[in-house]
């Protein structure tokens, strides 16, 4: 099925942020910091992991109730985006401080699941897992065609793997 | 770094980076005070 993504337009602000703006008014910026200093173990690979980051502008904004699907629609473009050059893999790490880590990890995967998503380029792995009393939610996002894919798995599995008690 | 120290980290750094980003404060900065990297992005498609 052809995608029928309808993102939300988006603008860069400088070389490491961009934004897009709902139609509701709320303004929400995105940025992927380098993950490299956590696979120091893979050299090889390290410096193509990054992680994702999705930040509401203003912290005091009132978001609207109900769900926006042009918010996925754009997280997936430029997410997508970020990976089509098949080289690059994206680990996102759910934020907690608030206690709403678990709702914010479905709610990603679920943008990630879509039927008509290219689903067709990018795998997701999810794994969550309890280091040492912090309860962590993850997930990994690669281009199928990379050609690192088994490498990057395995690096990131590797990473958030229960330590032995 | 340990495990735990790890994602303790990432998750500092998400807090930094929505700080800086909610105070104004361009990303670049951060690679100064923190020795955060961040890609390079190219222009959207739209």
């Amino acid at each position: 099925m052809a995608l029928s993504l309808q993102p939300y337009l988006i603008q860069k602000i400088d070389d490491q942020t961009y934004e897009f703006n709902t139609e509701n008014g709320i303004e929400y910026l995105c940025s992927f910091l380098s993950f490299s200093e956590y696979f120091a173990n893979r050299p090889d690979i390290a410096p193509y992991f990054f992680s994702f980051n999705l930040e509401l502008k203003d912290k005091n904004v009132k978001l609207p109730r109900g769900i926006d699907k042009r918010i996925a629609d754009t997280v997936i473009t430029i997410v997508g985006d970020f990976l089509n050059a098949q080289i690059n893999a994206v680990v996102y790490v759910c934020d907690n401080s608030d206690g709403r880590e678990a709702a914010r990890s479905r709610k990603f995967l679920s943008w990630f699941d879509y039927y008509e998503h290219p689903s067709t380029k990018i795998i997701q792995v999810s794994n969550n897992f309890d280091a040492g009393g912090l309860f962590i939610y993850t997930t990994l996002l690669v281009h199928k065609k990379n050609k690192r894919i088994k490498d990057i798995i395995l690096a990131y599995l590797d990473l958030t793997k229960e330590d032995e008690k | 770094m340990t495990k735990v120290e790890m994602f303790q980290k990432m998750l500092d750094d998400q807090k930094i980076i929505r700080e800086a980003l909610q105070n104004g404060i361009p990303l670049k900065e951060l690679e100064k005070t923190h020795g955060l990297k961040f890609a390079t992005l190219p222009d959207p498609k739209n």
